[in-house]
């Protein structure tokens, strides 16, 4: 009997010389990927590739079963390899510390692979993985947990939806009003603290130059008032490291601006009215003698769960204050440009969050939060347990086995529930691609030449507008060449056309957007460029010309919401994104009307 | 540190799924798992990361090589030796606060001989029993009050059964509980429902009945 009787007798052996062939890459190696990589070494697969950019910590060790104690500090991935070659020593694991996004696995690397299962816990990361599957054409195994909810899918190009298919719930933002002149609830005032005030003090200048929010009639005098706090604040900042510095940020923002808010008579017709603190009040606060340094015993958890007195807070407003300009001090000495980003296991950081912003509670009359709720808020902490992420694990590697079998098809979206009531798993068909996704809706190609010898003209001539039955994607219509940002060709510029491809620097790992416009499809295409110098004139074009996809111009009019079949709530693990609220755009140009589309980040 | 802020700070994430209150509610509880299949581990696993109070895993047999293949928390070097012990003592490494015992006997013995022995866990679980050896248990848990949990996995198929003593639940929040008290019925709707002679119903009648 040898170790791997049990699984030829379930899978067969056919199946499992396909299992013990294929390549798998995860990505991720936390929550679901401890439980995927053990599923992993123990269902036959020999060859696993891992990739994670994150180090352990002593909160993972309630589920990432992989790690321990000794290993806080690590690279997660190099760890979890470690770990797992200890149960199972017979199978390949690469580990990778580094970020997914990084250009060194590019689309080839992702070629190499027969699976992509993802493990992560973030939009931003999903959303590369997905535009690399696609464009490798590797299927991909995407799933999220959240606490006693989880999720898992397949995605496939040209046979089921991609990750954009559906728009994702954004991240909630406020109006700037809101957080800066008439908050009403805890959550405001916490990112008041965090992505205002601490930023403010502390952060990237050029952060926090811009307010994102648009600008109408109505609030253009109001926002034209908060930038001028918001400078006042900043010119504070000579100030720092001298005793009075403290007394002056908490009289700017606690006195000062509220003062200035209250003289705004139509805000508080049916609000309560903000209370300030003067210097006098905070200075008494001062005097009552605290011990805000909490390091001893058990009063720790005891001070996460504590509702505390304004004049504690005040009291360690003035102390964690003290203590970051001190870093702040230390840290622009040796660079002029150093600043400090919220990070909610930073113990002053944190504490200077939770009291500025119960402070601020405190004068608007908002409810108090202790400490581990406003950690919870301010670090977008998601709560996560081994049990629901050891099921979704479970259920990644049945969807592969069918893979790996061709039987694709016959995968479902399977969500987890908590309802007392329904059943444990729902399942739901693979949806089709969304004709209008911009995302999947793009033909991915790879195109190897030599970029000292091929140019621009070789490009639209013999690859772009050649027919299909001659090598060519048989373009038809207006087209457009791009590089990033850059507009290489168009119908009404051709200047470029003669220059070769390393004149106008399109080098090797480089990607050209392709639109065709044809009446009315519009056709998108992604060019991947591998330089070889062997080559003369000619190109070697891979991948798949017979059905270009086109995007279909979008709906004449807004469409109704789409309720019927629930779609459920989605767990993405998401840590939501610290970052400010950023805009980009990227325009999908019709002939006709400049249409625009707007990805939000 | 002490352990309460390591057990604070290890847990944070399931305590803000469950509170103070499910955590304790783990802690206080003693597990006994019999028969150390791969399921029955899995299990074990999953309830020692988040910090069960106690664990005690029953079985007579030895580690073989298939065992190896199919279980994560058994190694090559093992085989031969009580796959209790071994298994035991990789899943204690799983959490420092969790009390690890084993126990080298056969469940079915101590169905048997030594039903005593259970009175000291508050969740059994029975992985890959026969159901004669189930049905004494049965007996000897509901006599207890102790919570059953039958397991049995081969190959792509599964089976869960739990097995929890009658209890009470009192619905702290009677918003909209609307109980006829159907197990005790008050005066009124006894007496509406013994008007009722269904032996002399036509079949239409009887399927309009409230």
């Amino acid at each position: 009997m040898d170790r791997l009787s049990n699984l030829r007798q379930v899978l067969g052996k056919k199946l499992l010389e396909k299992v013990e062939n294929s390549k798998i890459l995860m990505v991720g190696s936390g929550g679901i990927g401890c439980e995927l990589l053990k599923n992993l070494v123990m269902s036959g697969f020999k060859n696993i590739e891992i990739i994670d950019l994150d180090t352990i910590d002593l909160s993972n060790l309630n589920r990432q079963f992989l790690f321990q104690r000794q290993h806080i500090g690590k690279s997660k991935s190099k760890v979890a390899r470690k770990s797992a070659l200890e149960f199972n020593p017979n199978v390949n694991i690469v580990a990778h510390h580094a970020n997914i996004k990084d250009p060194q696995f590019n689309i080839k690397w992702f070629k190499s692979f027969d699976i992509v299962m993802n493990a992560l816990d973030n939009l931003d990361a999903r959303r590369h993985v997905n535009t690399m599957c696609l464009a490798a054409n590797v299927p991909l195994i995407e799933s999220g947990t959240s606490g006693y909810l989880g999720q898992a899918t397949v995605i496939e190009k040209n046979v089921t939806e991609c990750f954009e298919c559906q728009p994702k719930p954004t991240p909630k933002t406020f109006p700037i009003c809101t957080i800066r002149s008439t908050p009403s609830a805890p959550i405001h005032c916490i990112v008041w603290a965090k992505n205002y005030l601490f930023a403010e003090l502390f952060g990237k200048s050029e952060d926090n130059d811009e307010i994102d929010e648009e600008v109408t009639e109505e609030n253009n005098k109001e926002i034209e008032n908060l930038k001028k706090e918001s400078q006042a604040l900043k010119e504070l900042y000579q100030y720092a490291g001298t005793p009075e510095y403290s007394e002056k940020v908490f009289d700017k923002v606690f006195n000062q601006d509220i003062n200035r808010l209250l003289k705004m008579e139509n805000l508080w017709k049916t609000r309560t009215k903000p209370t300030p603190i003067n210097t006098e009040q905070y200075k008494k606060a001062l005097e009552i003698n605290m011990d805000v340094d909490e390091d001893k015993n058990d009063s720790k958890i005891k001070d996460d769960q504590k509702i505390y007195s304004i004049e504690e807070n005040i009291n360690m407003f003035k102390e964690c204050l003290e203590l970051l300009v001190q870093r702040q001090l230390k840290g622009k000495k040796i660079d002029p440009e150093f600043s400090m980003s919220f990070e909610k296991d930073d113990d002053i950081i944190m504490k200077f969050v939770a009291a500025t912003a119960n402070i601020r509670a405190h004068i608007f009359s908002i409810e108090q939060l202790n400490r581990f709720k406003i950690k919870e808020i301010a670090g977008n902490i998601i709560a996560s347990i081994a049990t629901t992420n050891a099921i979704i694990s479970g259920i990644i590697i049945m969807d592969a086995y069918k893979i790996l079998n061709n039987q694709l098809e016959e995968c479902n979206t399977i969500y987890l529930t908590h309802d007392s009531s329904s059943n444990v798993f729902v399942k739901e068909f693979l949806a089709k691609p969304n004709p209008r996704c911009a995302v999947c809706r793009k033909s991915y190609f790879v195109l190897t030449i030599n970029i000292e010898k091929f140019t621009l003209n070789d490009l639209l001539n013999k690859v772009l507008i050649k027919p299909k039955d001659n090598n060519g994607l048989g373009l038809n219509g207006d087209i457009t060449i791009c590089e990033d940002q850059r507009i290489l060709y168009d119908f009404d510029f051709d200047d470029k056309l003669n220059d070769t491809f390393s004149k106008v620097k399109i080098e090797d790992g480089k990607y050209l957007n392709i639109t065709c416009d044809d009446d009315d499809k519009m056709y998108n295409i992604m060019i991947y460029i591998i330089n070889d110098s062997s080559l003369d004139k000619d190109f070697i074009l891979e991948g798949d010309s017979t059905s270009i996809s086109y995007i279909l111009p979008p709906e004449p009019e807004p469409e109704p919401e789409p309720e019927k079949t629930n779609k459920r709530k989605h767990s993405d693990g998401d840590d939501a994104n610290n970052k400010k609220h950023k805009v980009i755009t990227v325009d999908i140009v019709d002939d006709d009307d400049k249409v625009e589309t707007v990805l939000l980040d | 540190m002490i352990p309460q802020i390591k057990k604070s700070m290890i847990y944070d994430r399931q305590l803000r799924l469950w509170g103070d209150q499910g955590q304790n509610s783990l802690e206080t509880a003693e597990i006994c798992l019999l028969n150390a299949t791969v399921a029955g581990t899995e299990c074990l696993k999953n309830l020692i990361l988040p910090g069960i109070g106690k664990f005690t895993i029953v079985d007579e047999k030895k580690v073989t090589g298939s065992d190896v293949g199919s279980n994560f928390f058994l190694t090559v070097d093992q085989i031969g030796q009580s796959k209790a012990k071994c298994i035991t003592e990789l899943l204690k490494g799983l959490n420092e606060f969790v009390e690890a015992n084993y126990v080298e006997k056969d469940p079915v013995s101590l169905i048997n001989e030594d039903d005593k022995f259970f009175k000291q866990f508050n969740v059994i679980i029975a992985s890959n029993m026969l159901e004669k050896d189930l049905i004494k248990l049965n007996k000897i848990c509901t006599t207890e009050n102790i919570i059953l949990v039958s397991l049995k996995t081969n190959g792509l198929f599964g089976i869960l059964r739990s097995y929890v003593p009658e209890h009470t639940i009192i619905d702290a929040h009677p918003e909209n509980v609307t109980d006829y008290r159907l197990d005790n019925p008050f005066q009124g709707l006894s007496n509406y429902c013994k008007q009722f002679d269904f032996s002399k119903m036509s079949l239409v009648e009887h399927s309009h009945m409230p």
